[in-house]
């Protein structure tokens, strides 16, 4: 039955997704809200699902998903109220993470910034793919990573490059 | 030289502590399983009523090939949509909401002004202008049904036969609010708490349930909430609200607008097409 299987999913993975989700929201509430909008997205869709791994991939892409879109849709109406919307906001006692150098950090970015550093050095995607998924060009994908990475540098030094960005040598054509 | 990708993992390590116990906790998995199995019954109706409107289409095309204006009106799944018969019908007096005021800026209006009292020029609003919201709005059509009608299920406003107003509204709201204008609608409660939707407005003719004309989508802005008792990104509930339209559009100078509307009425499901309905 899917109840052993949700309850199953987040023996082994709440921490995991809860931490994802806080990694794209910045905050606790939110993030438990995202993962459970993506778990009932997930387990509506998908009536039998036994696989704790395959569960947990789909929650993770669901929420990221659901995080994009509401970035998208507020997006016209957010624009120029943002720091005024997040003034509003009820104030609660900023967490641990939020008050660490790279919780500082993050907070000064904003949340497509947030989203993009995210998808790159978190889920690892290309520019292509972190493009198809925020359904921007890649050029506003570049934009929003140069910016994002500027702006960390600033406060937290500089970011050594991804993996896949390191040129690889052939050592035996060294001179 | 940092690795991002490294402090990005302790962050959101540390920002979760705790929050895996919060959301494996009994209370908070029983609200899962129930919202799951909601969804659930949503698409299971969904799909049987799109099956009946299916077999009673080709029932009729069966029965009745030559009479192209037959109606198929096939038997509801649910016979006890508990609101239907409460909710003012399309087209009759009752089912717009009446303009209240109007007010014109060239100031870009964005959703924070919601809650606080215009300060740009006030006019009259026109009388006779069409209203372009209705008395009541079903919850599913605004938050949608899983799956299959995201992200909201558009409402009925003027229906092409059968409005008297039909022609008029037809003219007049494009003009008032074109496609490419943001528009926002924003409920707000007595106590002050608002949420706001982005809407679109547009003629439809292939609605499986409503009448050909013209409808409106109202799709949440889960930014665009707010109140003494914040709702957060929290659906709105039922009940009742003063609806303001706020519209942004740059072809026409001094074209920013925003209406007040008189109340309306936000009501659970979707109980004007009992095939689809289902009771919280």
């Amino acid at each position: 039955m899917d109840d052993d299987a949700i309850g199953r999913l987040l023996d082994v993975a709440a921490g995991r997704l809860a931490a994802y989700g806080y990694l794209l929201t910045g905050s606790q509430p939110a993030s438990g809200a995202l993962v459970q909008d993506a778990i009932v997205k997930v387990f509506v869709r998908h009536r039998r699902l036994d696989d704790t791994i395959v569960a947990e991939g789909l929650v993770r892409a669901a929420m990221r998903t659901i995080h994009l879109a509401q970035l998208r849709k507020a997006a016209s109406w957010r624009a120029k109220p943002q720091s005024a919307a997040r003034q509003a906001e009820p104030t609660q006692p900023p967490d641990l993470a939020a008050q660490s150098p790279v919780g500082h950090a993050l907070a000064l970015l904003p949340a497509q910034e947030r989203a993009a550093i995210t998808l790159r050095h978190h889920d690892h995607l290309q520019r292509q793919e972190i493009a198809a998924a925020m359904r921007v060009p890649e050029g506003v994908v570049d934009g929003l990573l140069s910016r994002a990475h500027a702006t960390l540098e600033r406060t937290l030094g500089e970011i050594a490059p991804e993996l896949d960005q390191i040129p690889i040598v052939d050592a035996r054509r060294r001179g | 030289m940092i690795d991002l990708s490294r402090e990005l993992d302790g962050y959101a390590e540390v920002g979760a502590e705790g929050a895996a116990k919060r959301l494996a906790d009994a209370h908070a998995t029983a609200a899962l399983r129930s919202r799951i199995a909601r969804g659930r019954r949503r698409v299971n109706l969904v799909v049987a009523g799109a099956l009946v409107v299916v077999l009673g289409i080709g029932a009729a095309a069966w029965a009745a090939p030559r009479d192209a204006a037959t109606r198929v009106e096939p038997s509801p799944l649910s016979t006890n949509a508990p609101n239907r018969n409460q909710l003012p019908a399309l087209d009759s007096l009752n089912y717009l909401t009446k303009i209240t005021g109007e007010y014109r800026t060239d100031a870009t209006l964005m959703c924070d002004i919601v809650p606080i009292a215009p300060v740009v020029e006030e006019g009259v609003a026109d009388p006779e202008s069409v209203p372009p919201l209705p008395k009541w709005i079903e919850l599913d059509r605004i938050y949608g049904l899983p799956d299959l009608f995201p992200p909201s299920y558009p409402i009925p406003l003027y229906s092409r036969h059968g409005s008297p107003t039909y022609v008029r509204a037809s003219q007049e709201i494009p003009e008032l609010y074109p496609p490419d204008a943001q528009i926002l609608v924003a409920l707000i409660s007595d106590t002050g708490e608002w949420w706001g939707f982005t809407a679109h407005f547009q003629e439809i003719a292939a609605m499986p349930f409503d009448p050909a004309g013209i409808f409106v989508s109202l799709t949440p802005d889960p930014a665009c909430h707010g109140g003494p008792r914040d709702p957060g990104e929290s659906r709105i509930p039922p009940g009742t609200y003063n609806a303001r339209i706020m519209v942004n559009r740059t072809d026409v100078p001094f074209g920013n607008v925003i209406r007040d509307f008189g109340y309306l009425q936000i009501v659970t499901g979707l109980p004007s097409v009992p095939y689809l309905h289902v009771t919280k």
